[in-house]
């Protein structure tokens, strides 16, 4: 068959716009409806430019399927730059695995089967923790199988086979038995030698196959047997092992077989009947698997979180307008929004509110909310527990990797804790990535000034906001925490108002009414909104003259509201559903119903 | 066409002469070279793996003279000076004794520069050949890829005795030799189907050293002369994470007792006055002859809300290896409050003469106190040597003897006060300790990229008799052996 001819043939120009348009869905879907998942793919990874970093993923079988991921992985900093190398990885599957089945039948009876690999690995890649480098290990396997249908005399494929399998071993690590999966069937279809010679040749590399990873075991002690098996990290949890991933490797070994037997024995003659059958297995399978695999409620959390890596605080506070956010960690990220532009005690229960787990989550062994919270502790002041979560997020990673985003953060740190040598050791690193080198070149040359560190916007006001004298930090006393940042710089008002929305959302009125004078200073204008109902709510309890003024300046409108709320509350049995129409931005209905 | 040939000529003169440092075109700086590892001036053993180093400047060219007493090696490079390994081992093995001068010339921006030479003094007392140590990350409470490994002191040869990785991620705490020897050691391998792995001529075996009366598992320890006793302390340790600048991390005990276990009888001792509420022990280690065991102890105070006055001193307490007894009474011999100051990790030189032990500020953890520095007392006079070639600003601590008693490693933090690296010393036969210098790599650079931390290095003179699969197996397959 000549390939050139059929590339141009009519036919085949059907089938290359089909794939475009897969293409092109592929790319819209990561671009507009998944983004900020390639996002969170990118800071979870530390791609560098070194001969070392390049010789320690060629050290070890698949590691190469593994670097060229991550290489591409390093460009997800745009997420339509990810989505065009999805798309287009995901697009090559397939035409190497349709130019293959051509091999097999020129016809396009069978043109939907080809992409069912690529649509698994499409939903596979929806998961936050599936890894680039699995789909460029079938690459690898595709591009091994469409070659070997090129080679004419059959003793030079069995000669190829023998030899080429160990180079596609180390490139695609264990995916490769898929590509002697193919060879074989290819064999039996082109019947160039005989049963028993194919036997054979299946057993010899067999005895290959198996003999490669004995080998490299021998030779690779650090590492566990099945990771020497595997080679790839498909998922982030190199323990964790998904049968769709052997089901793809198996489609992209086989398809070319059962389609050019299902046409030899059944000779179909209404060919729109097998394209449409194709399709009513294809497309439910599809819905099924990407509803496995796609989760929008982490594409919402990680949206937040890329705003507050960004400090597109705006952003943050516009997405909760759009559509209030549930999740704790969300909202963790609102909330230091609403600070950072001095709105948290004015706005703060116009949203949801989930307790101190949208405010100062819980620490947690792993690489996610530690990485939110240090964001938090961050812009607060406490450096240190800032510099602790980056470490143990990036720590946590499963996959022993290195986390882009934590070793910019210990570089911040670090540099604003004056530890110059350490951050420069992190600056380095960055310097040899290609998103982040211009970051570290230009902080290298700021750390040479004393000065210009002090002046930064953000650097110099954080090292302001700093502790001046040391306590040993206590995630159980967490309000404690905040009250001796605040009370070791009274100018950190950040500080103060964590510390108020802490007793707000624990409904330790009686704190928050004892701590708010400490820092009344800053409302020399007005008091926030919630504050101010916090306050006027507390005197209703303790108050027992009704003559006596409330000791702070309380807006006539919050007079009003509350005298409103009160009456709603006590003239109603079932009071909730009237005072959520009208008061659920008040933190009397917090306090009260959740 | 002949004087296009004379230009030509005359152009390829200028190109070669400006390319090599002649005498005449070089600059003499009086300045030592800004060189990355600080090897400027050291004292080291004929037995070490070449000392290559990096230039901070950026030049274009580097060029190392070495000369020895009979011998020179000249070695080039763009920025890094690595010296080839055979010269190396011949110039230092063949000449014994010598003072090896080094001088560096760079060229930057068609200048050549020659500096200041140093000295390498080559002794003859060799270091023991192997260094084991834990490479970790420098967390907190997460750990992720942990190793122990044994380098070849003499090459760049590494290996791994243990690796995380085969061992269901459990933690592993480090590699520890009896009389410095790789066929007596022992490790704790923590996780579900771990133990304390125990190692005797080959014969490895996984015990659980913690029986019901212990505050927890057996932490820090050291291997009676014997191999029969190893003494240990049980530690109850907490974290806690500090706000203040660049203080990190103070690790400290709820709770510690000593106990002895004899790995014959698989039986535990102690004694009540060692095990008991009213004091902190921890850091035990048997005198060079296996009759006392030295170990650092503080009154109990609340923690942490005391912690910055919990001082360690050190005693000593009297230990029959025979009736395997601990005595009744128990020797000062540096008190905390007197030298304002806590003692931590002791170790007494083979030969007997000396301890070497971390002295910080305060608490129990010296790797994270900045201040914490290296001591020596001399054991038969009781002199403290405060040891100023040897220390650094940053922590200096995690040290272990050559079995010839003439050198100690330690990890310093000196680099950057987070990562720590392994760092050799010198000390003569009057007890005078020398400049020490950080274990040389194949690559100079490779430090400067590494986000790892090497724990406690100890020197050996023999290599271990098993490795990384040796303990995957004895982790998924060996039965744990109990002690009463």
């Amino acid at each position: 068959m000549n390939l050139k001819q059929n590339i141009f043939s009519k036919d085949i120009n059907v089938d290359v716009l089909i794939s475009i348009a897969f293409g092109g869905t592929v790319f819209v879907f990561f671009a507009c409806f998944y983004p900020f998942h390639l996002h969170y793919q990118e800071q979870e990874q530390l791609f560098l430019f070194s001969g070392n970093y390049f010789n320690d993923y060629l050290s070890r079988p698949g590691g190469i399927s593994n670097y060229i991921g991550n290489f591409f992985t390093q460009f997800y900093f745009y997420a339509w730059v990810g989505a065009i190398i999805i798309a287009v990885f995901l697009t090559a599957l397939q035409r190497m695995l349709w130019l293959t089945m051509r091999k097999f039948e020129d016809h396009n009876l069978f043109l939907p089967l080809s992409f069912v690999p690529s649509i698994i690995y499409w939903s596979l890649l929806c998961d936050e923790n599936f890894l680039l480098g699995g789909l460029i290990a079938f690459l690898f396997v595709a591009l091994f199988n469409f070659v070997y249908t090129l080679i004419k005399p059959a003793g030079a494929r069995s000669v190829v086979l023998l030899f080429l399998l160990p180079v596609i071993y180390w490139l695609a690590g264990g995916a490769f038995v898929f590509a002697l999966l193919f060879a074989l069937t290819w064999e039996l279809a082109v019947k160039q030698l005989k049963y028993k010679h194919i036997l054979l040749l299946g057993f010899v590399n067999l005895i290959v196959t198996g003999a490669v990873p004995v080998i490299a075991e021998k030779f690779f002690l650090q590492y566990p047997v099945k990771r020497i098996r595997i080679g790839v990290d498909y998922f982030r949890f190199p323990e964790i092992f998904f049968p769709e991933i052997v089901l793809t490797g198996i489609l992209v070994g086989i398809t070319p077989l059962i389609t050019y037997i299902i046409s030899k024995r059944f000779k179909p003659r209404n060919k729109a009947l097998v394209v449409a059958l194709q399709l009513l297995i294809i497309l439910p399978g599809s819905y099924k698997i990407f509803n496995k695999f796609t989760d929008i409620q982490k594409e919402e959390v990680m949206a937040y979180d890329f705003n507050v890596r960004m400090r597109r605080w705006d952003n943050v506070i516009a997405m909760a307008d759009k559509k209030t956010p549930k999740s704790p960690l969300s909202v963790t990220c609102l909330n230091l929004a609403l600070a950072q532009q001095n709105m948290l005690g004015e706005k703060m229960f116009k949203y949801y509110q989930n307790g101190v787990q949208g405010l100062l989550p819980d620490f947690t062994r792993d690489y996610t909310i530690p990485m939110i919270t240090g964001e938090v502790y961050y812009h607060l002041g406490l450096i240190n527990v800032a510099q602790r979560f980056a470490f143990e997020a990036m720590e946590a990673l499963p996959d022993y990797q290195k986390s882009v985003r934590s070793i910019k953060r210990l570089a911040e740190t670090n540099l604003i804790n004056g530890s110059y040598a350490v951050s420069k050791k992190y600056l380095k690193l960055l310097q040899k990535t290609f998103y982040y080198k211009k970051w570290a070149d230009r902080t290298l040359e700021l750390m040479q000034n004393e000065n210009s560190i002090n002046a930064h916007p953000e650097w110099g006001r954080l090292r302001q906001c700093r502790v001046t004298e040391d306590f040993l930090f206590s995630e159980d006393e967490r309000d404690m925490m905040l009250g001796l940042l605040f009370t070791q710089n009274k100018k950190n008002q950040k500080a103060f108002e964590y510390l108020l929305a802490y007793c707000l959302l624990t409904k330790d009125l009686k704190h928050f009414w004892q701590y708010f004078p400490m820092g009344q200073s800053f409302y020399t204008q007005h008091i926030p909104g919630n504050f101010q109902e916090a306050l006027v709510y507390y005197w209703t309890t303790i108050n027992k003259e009704p003559s006596k003024q409330i000791p702070f300046p309380i807006s006539k409108q919050t007079q009003n509201r509350i005298a409103a709320y009160h009456n709603i509350y006590v003239n109603n049995m079932n009071a909730e559903p009237l005072l959520r129409k009208s008061y659920s931005d008040s933190y009397w209905y917090y306090y009260q119903f959740r | 066409m002949k004087n296009t040939l004379l230009t030509y000529c005359f152009f390829a003169l200028v190109v070669l002469y400006s390319c090599s440092p002649m005498s005449q075109n070089v600059q003499v700086n009086e300045e030592y070279p800004d060189i990355y590892p600080d090897y400027i001036d050291i004292t080291i053993p004929e037995n070490i793996a070449p000392l290559n180093f990096l230039l901070r400047d950026s030049v274009e060219k580097v060029i190392a003279a070495i000369k020895g007493e009979n011998q020179e090696i000249t070695v080039k490079g763009k920025q890094k000076v690595q010296i080839p390994e055979k010269q190396w081992n011949r110039m230092l093995l063949k000449n014994g004794e010598q003072n090896l001068e080094v001088t560096v010339t760079t060229l930057k921006n068609g200048q050549w520069t020659r500096f200041r030479p140093f000295n390498w003094k080559v002794k003859q007392n060799r270091i023991d050949g192997y260094l084991s140590y834990r490479l970790i990350e420098p967390g907190y409470e997460v750990w992720n890829k942990i190793q122990l490994v044994e380098r070849s002191i003499e090459s760049f040869d590494e290996r791994m005795l243990a690796d995380n990785n085969l061992t269901e991620g459990s933690c592993m705490n480090c590699h520890i030799y009896g009389n410095q020897d790789g066929s007596l050691s022992l490790f704790h391998l923590r996780g579900p189907r771990g133990g304390t792995v125990l190692n005797r001529n080959g014969e490895l075996r996984k015990i659980n050293t913690r029986n019901s009366e212990m505050v927890a598992n057996a932490t820090y320890g050291n291997i009676h002369p014997s191999g029969r006793y190893a003494v240990f302390s049980s530690n109850v340790v907490i974290p806690g994470f500090h706000t203040y600048r660049s203080e990190r991390l103070e690790v400290y005990d709820k709770a510690s007792d000593l106990i002895v276990i004899d790995f014959d009888k698989n039986e535990i001792s102690t004694q009540s006055f060692l095990s008991d509420t009213t004091a902190y022990e921890t850091f035990p280690v048997f005198s060079a002859g296996g009759d006392r065991i030295y170990f650092c102890s503080a009154p109990y105070k609340p923690v942490p809300d005391s912690i910055r006055s919990l001082r360690y001193s050190i005693h000593r307490v009297a230990f029959d290896p025979k009736t395997n007894t601990l005595g009744t009474k128990t020797d000062t011999l540096w008190d905390a409050e007197q030298m304002n100051g806590s003692a931590s990790h002791l170790k007494i030189s083979p030969d007997g003469k000396y301890l070497l032990y971390t002295v910080a500020e305060y608490g129990t953890f010296p790797i994270w106190h900045r201040e914490a520095d290296l001591e020596m007392m001399n054991l038969e006079t009781g002199a403290i040597d405060h040891l100023e070639m040897v220390n650094d600003t940053c922590s200096d601590t995690y040290h272990s003897w050559s079995s010839n008693s003439r050198w100690f490693v330690f990890a310093s933090k000196r680099d950057d006060g987070i990562y720590g690296k392994p760092y050799f010393a010198y000390v003569d036969e009057n007890g005078k300790a020398y400049k020490p210098f950080v274990l040389p790599q194949r690559d100079p650079a490779m430090y400067d990229f590494m986000l790892k931390s090497f724990n406690i290095p100890e020197l050996s003179k023999s290599p271990v008799p098993f490795d990384a699969m040796d303990i995957e197996k004895l982790y998924n397959n060996a039965n744990t052996e109990t002690v009463n």
